[in-house]
């Protein structure tokens, strides 16, 4: 169920919807591409209005998550079914009687060079006389794309076409699919679940959850200036920190009774959610003014290393620090963390985003 | 794919359908109705499907010697009594259910183990045998009825129920089902049984049994279904002995024994004998079409 | 698994059985047909091959063949068309679909004997309903123009239709030239459910991205996705029925048997049906096994040619 989405997609753009399953991105996909109808509404593609027409008529392709390639064709025939359903007439689509008809060997000329160029761009040419059940993963994937390629179509929509492949061919795709972008210069509409994969590869990101757009800027802005604290939990790896606080009469705010110097709010006299990314949590040795907690975990990455502790007050933080720290703070250690308050979102209690912050020096 | 319904289309393709399905009924409605009518009605194709029923009387009844009053009835009282006095109908019926029951219970108690030491035992050659059970399974069944009837001829087992059930208490297809079957059985719950101290038949009947009651339900649509509709066999077996013939072979002497104007009757017979499938069918749709689509599994 | 001795005892009723009901006889079968033998006589001659001469020599016996191989021409493309049309359209139903696959199932089901004697009162030239709609419409005029093809142009008493409405319509099974047809009509009436069924669950079995995909790709509509998905992707199911309704349709007696015994001339004579002349009804074993021999021949190819293409054409994975 999608609730009153509206989108515009830029020309050539690399815009990624992406949110928990089930929140409509697929649906959404789906309804652009004429394989769902909408109740309300309208789509336009190009300035033109798309609604009445057929998947196959509004210049979009498609690479599914399944990839669903034909099985009982080659590689090189898969690709050329764009080409051959719209510029072959159904006579000439015929085995054997449509190859002398007339004028039907120029287009399968015709045909043949496109399906090859495609194949050379994403070097599968050698895979042409395979069929699909002979392919691995990654290569089934190239085909799907060389299929969506071949028409050059005025918008590419991908349905999380790398679900299906294991974690490293997937990075690697991601840079190829990237790549491929650049190329191209085409508007790719890309579904994913995987924020990483969101942030790393678009222009714009738009979060969608239970059925609504909740924003849609670029990753650098998701990240640094989310509208809605789900955005700010869906975004980011570790996720990012919440702790509830209050904002008393003078504007100061407060987390667990302990005032949090150069943070003031607006929202005077609100409950408030407090956000702090990992990076701007530190840990310090245990003292009077910063907020005291107890080491519960640690994961050492090697580049850098992340601490869970729980807060005396109530609620887990985690932070990122350097892989020096892990020898200063064991799991155990009652210390502190101190926030870096002007990295600090603040959202109501409903979860908008509070952005009357108003930051002074430190005391 | 589209939110919008093609009504055009969907009329058409009903009206195509609908057609199809009146050809198709046709004969089911043919003979539900005649068995209702007076031969009258019959052969003028009057009366709507369930006839006037206005009393008729018996012509053979008068012949006989009986008050004209006592021979006065509906046409189908007529109809369905004639069919089971003229004909043993309720002996053919219960032979039928005889014959079918007893194939599927052999058939069961010999399939049954097979496929169990097929699946789930080791022993000298197991694979002799499974290969054996492949090339039965290529033989068809009309291949080997002359020879079998010659076999049974010398014997001198032609017309009993032995003649009639034996050859078909091997059906190498039980055996092929079962075995697939089995063998999505895990080893653990036989291991566990035997650890409990089953022996291997007691397993057979009753770890395994249980366990592959949807697969021989199946298969007992199957055999059934086959058995009791089975014509070819009964006709070759079965030369003299009215007693003994199932109900296809029964309706074939009622029909070859009538002369030509009992076709209330004949219809009647022929009704009863296709109820009871049809019946069980129309209760039991998926069950019977798993069964039935089972046999081509090969 | 284990090494067992109770193994032997599980196998050795289905091994026999299989040896004494099912192996030997083939191989009887075999022995017999180059014999005379006959059920009564205490000898019998080893007559060599001419049992199998005279199934190339008498005019009966190519009728035979002919008849069977007419009888499987006409029914196997028609009821596995029939079989595939009514599970795609059943397929694409909005409601109803249960309805039909219950009624076109329904002739599987029943007891072909006594359908086939359904059908044959329907067929009765004088009394049956089928001619007797025929007549019907001979005297109602748009009827009558419609059927004789008077609509378009053609002189109605040289139609079919126009010149049996003025002498009388066919004898159906009495008539040499319809009988085969008649027969091979039930035939299809009893078999095509089945089909329909079959290819329904293939139906079922097909990704349904692979329908998206394609409307992406250009099929915009319903013959096209059939032919670019549907079809196809039915392979090992076409295989499956034709082999089926090939088998199936070799083995038909019972029909014959109850409402043409072979004629009117031996133009309804199947092989099964012979099989059982000569074997039972005549006495002539000899010949029967010959006959035997050469129908287990023509099903052993069939079903060879299914293993040989499910082997290889249409392995997909």
């Amino acid at each position: 169920m999608l609730k009153g989405v509206s989108l515009d997609i830029e020309d050539g753009e690399f815009i990624v919807l992406v949110g928990p399953s089930g929140c409509g991105k697929s649906t959404l996909l789906r309804i652009i591409a004429g394989l769902e109808q909408q109740s309300d509404g309208n789509i336009l593609i190009g300035g033109k209005s798309v609604d009445k027409l057929h998947p196959s008529r509004r210049d979009i392709a498609m690479v599914f998550q399944s990839y669903a390639l034909y099985p009982h064709l080659t590689v090189k025939q898969n690709i050329a079914v764009p080409l051959r359903m719209r510029r072959l007439k159904f006579l000439q689509r015929l085995p054997l009687i449509g190859r002398f008809l007339p004028g039907a060997s120029v287009i399968r000329a015709e045909i043949d060079r496109d399906v090859d160029q495609s194949m050379d761009m994403l070097d599968i040419t050698h895979l042409g006389e395979r069929k699909p059940g002979q392919l691995s993963g990654g290569q089934r994937q190239r085909v799907a794309v060389g299929r969506a390629m071949v028409r050059h179509p005025q918008a590419f929509l991908m349905d999380e076409p790398l679900s299906n492949l294991d974690a490293e061919l997937r990075i690697h795709m991601r840079a190829e699919i990237s790549e491929l972008h650049r190329r191209l210069a085409t508007t790719f509409i890309y579904v994913t679940h995987d924020q990483a994969e969101a942030m790393t590869m678009a222009d714009r990101v738009a979060v969608m959850m239970d059925g609504e757009l909740l924003q849609v800027d670029t990753p650098s802005h998701l990240y640094a200036d989310p509208n809605d604290i789900r955005v700010a939990e869906f975004i980011g790896s570790p996720k990012i920190n919440i702790l509830p606080g209050r904002v008393d009469g003078s504007g100061k705010v407060s987390v667990g009774g302990r005032v949090m110097p150069g943070l003031y709010s607006g929202s005077k006299g609100k409950d408030i959610q407090i956000g702090v990314r990992s990076e701007a949590v530190t840990l310090e040795d245990f003292n009077a003014a910063g907020l005291s907690c107890r080491v519960v975990y640690q994961e050492n990455l090697g580049s850098e290393a992340f601490f869970h502790v729980e807060l005396t007050i109530g609620g887990r933080v985690i932070s990122r620090m350097d892989p020096s720290a892990l020898e200063r703070f064991h799991v155990g250690d009652e210390v502190s963390v101190k926030f870096d308050t002007r990295k600090a979102l603040l959202f109501d209690a409903a979860g908008e985003r509070c952005r009357d912050k108003i930051e002074i020096a430190a005391d | 794919m589209n939110a919008h319904v093609n009504w055009f289309g969907e009329t058409m393709k009903h009206a195509f359908l609908l057609l199809c399905s009146i050809i198709v009924i046709l004969p089911f409605y043919l003979m539900l109705s005649y068995s209702f009518k007076s031969p009258v009605e019959i052969e003028t194709n009057t009366g709507g499907f369930f006839g006037a029923q206005e009393m008729m009387v018996d012509s053979k009844c008068v012949k006989s010697g009986r008050p004209e009053a006592e021979c006065t009835m509906r046409p189908i009282i007529y109809n369905y009594t004639a069919a089971f006095s003229e004909a043993p109908l309720l002996r053919y019926l219960l032979n039928g259910v005889i014959v079918t029951l007893s194939i599927f219970f052999i058939q069961v108690l010999v399939a049954l183990p097979c496929a169990y030491a097929l699946s789930k035992l080791r022993f000298w050659g197991r694979d002799a045998v499974f290969g054996m059970v492949l090339f039965c399974l290529l033989i068809p069944v009309h291949a080997i009825a002359l020879p079998l009837y010659v076999m049974l001829a010398n014997l001198g087992l032609t017309n009993t129920y032995a003649a009639l059930i034996i050859p078909w208490t091997i059906s190498v297809f039980g055996i092929f089902l079962m075995r697939q079957f089995f063998m999505t059985v895990p080893d653990d719950l036989i291991d566990a049984a035997r650890m409990d101290g089953m022996s291997e038949f007691a397993i057979v009947w009753r770890v395994m049994l249980p366990t592959a009651i949807p697969a021989l339900l199946a298969f007992a649509i199957f055999s059934v279904v086959a058995h009791w509709n089975d014509y070819y066999w009964p006709r070759i077996v079965i030369t003299g002995d009215r007693d003994l013939m199932t109900p296809p072979l029964g309706l074939r002497m009622f029909k070859s024994d009538l002369d030509g104007d009992e076709y209330g009757p004949m219809m009647a017979a022929a009704t009863v004998i296709v109820t009871p499938l049809v019946v069980a069918f129309l209760l039991a749709q998926r069950r019977f079409i798993e069964g039935i689509t089972l046999s081509g599994m090969k | 698994m284990q090494r067992s001795h109770a193994s032997i005892w599980f196998v050795a009723p289905a091994v026999t059985l299989m040896i004494i009901l099912l192996i030997a006889p083939v191989m009887v079968a075999g022995a017999l047909s180059f014999t005379n033998y006959s059920l009564g006589n205490p000898s019998f001659d080893w007559v060599g091959l001419s049992n199998y001469e005279a199934l190339l020599k008498f005019s009966s016996y190519k009728k035979m063949f002919n008849a069977s191989l007419t009888y499987v021409v006409i029914v196997v493309p028609l009821s596995v068309a029939l079989g595939l049309g009514a599970a795609v359209l059943i397929q694409s139903l909005r409601f109803g679909g249960e309805f039909y696959k219950t009624i076109f199932f329904l002739p599987v089901m029943a007891t072909l004997l006594a359908m086939a004697i359904a059908w044959e009162f329907a067929l009765h030239p004088i009394v049956g309903v089928i001619n007797d709609s025929l007549r019907y419409g001979c005297d109602i005029s748009w009827m009558y123009n419609f059927l004789t093809g008077a609509w378009y142009g053609v002189d109605p008493a040289s139609s079919w239709y126009g010149s049996s409405c003025d002498q009388f319509f066919p004898l159906w099974l009495g008539d040499r030239q319809y009988a085969l047809g008649t027969i091979a009509f039930i035939g299809t009436w009893q078999i095509f459910g089945f089909n329909m069924v079959l290819y329904l669950a293939g139906i079922t079995g097909i990704p349904r991205e692979l329908y998206a995909a394609a409307a992406v790709d250009g099929a915009d509509s319903a013959w096209k996705r059939f032919w670019l998905v549907t079809w196809p992707m039915l392979g090992p199911t076409h295989v499956f029925v034709l082999t089926i309704t090939s088998i199936r349709s070799f083995q038909v007696f019972d029909t014959v048997e109850a409402l043409t015994r072979g004629g009117p001339s031996k133009s309804t004579y199947m092989m099964v049906y012979a099989m059982y002349e000569k074997g039972v009804l005549h006495n002539l074993l000899g010949l029967g096994s010959a006959i035997t021999v050469v129908f287990l021949v023509f099903v052993l190819a069939i079903t060879l040619t299914q293993v040989y293409f499910v082997n290889r054409r249409v392995h997909y994975s």
